[in-house]
């Protein structure tokens, strides 16, 4: 009979990309409001990338692969009176939106809690498996 | 096959052998709702595990893993937080339910042999 602690890792391996996530989306937010001059880059978008790993070949569970930057144009903004606004009046906003930054990051949020309530139970199922033939 | 080993027993370890399997992918599941193109793993066994039961050898069940074929959200994932919960909780109680039928099969034995 194998029983193995994989649970606990395959939780883990979740909460750890969950939490790349919540990570890179706190960072769009902080900087939602970064304006930049339009000559400039503006702030790009930090997005993760995940994959499933093949439960065939070893421990099941999810990686992170890349954390990368979304490259986008940014958003003309027409704001005359701020210092870094060109010959005609535009600066560059970042072109994120923060609707969509809060859905994911509850998204993000309650998928931490779930892979943090499974490790909980993964570890209360080995501890119940540690009792037999006490 | 002795007093420790009979049927029941192997029967029961075997069942809590692949209740693991299950439980495992339905981890792995629950790492994933998030992940782009994942599909949900489902683990089937019981038909097989009666069958192998009726056959005389309990061990010869083998767990099966089936992709969901539950509808994708626009990531192309179909993984069902609530449902993957919602199993996650019966196979915990599950196993719960077989180690407490193991530990009193073992008590048994042991309350037998404490006789001589």
């Amino acid at each position: 009979m194998t029983i193995t602690f994989d649970g606990i890792s395959i939780a883990g391996s979740g909460m750890q990309a969950y939490q790349t996530w919540l990570d890179a989306i706190a960072d769009n937010i902080a900087n939602i409001n970064t304006i930049t001059a339009t000559d400039e880059v503006p702030f790009q978008e930090r997005v993760v990338e995940v994959q499933a790993r093949n439960p065939e070949v070893g421990v099941a569970g999810v990686d992170v692969v890349d954390t990368a930057v979304a490259e986008t144009d940014g958003r003309l903004v027409y704001d005359p009176s701020h210092p870094l606004a060109n010959d005609d009046g535009f600066v560059v906003a970042p072109s994120m939106n923060l609707e969509e930054l809060m859905t994911d990051i509850i998204i993000a949020q309650r998928s931490f809690q779930a892979n943090s309530n499974v490790l909980n139970r993964a570890r209360e199922s080995y501890e119940r498996a540690l009792e037999i033939g006490k | 096959m002795s007093i420790v080993s009979d049927s029941t027993s192997i029967t029961l370890q075997t069942a809590l052998q692949l209740l693991d399997t299950r439980f495992t992918a339905l981890e792995h599941n629950i790492a994933n709702t998030s992940t782009p193109g994942f599909l949900a793993q489902r683990v089937e066994f019981e038909d097989e595990l009666s069958l192998a039961i009726a056959n005389g050898d309990p061990t010869s069940a083998r767990a099966e893993t089936v992709t969901s074929a539950d509808p994708v959200d626009g990531f192309g994932n179909n993984v069902d937080l609530g449902k993957e919960m919602v199993q996650l909780t019966e196979t915990a109680l599950r196993q719960q339910m077989l180690v407490r039928a193991l530990n009193d099969r073992y008590s048994r034995i042991r309350t037998a042999s404490e006789d001589f």
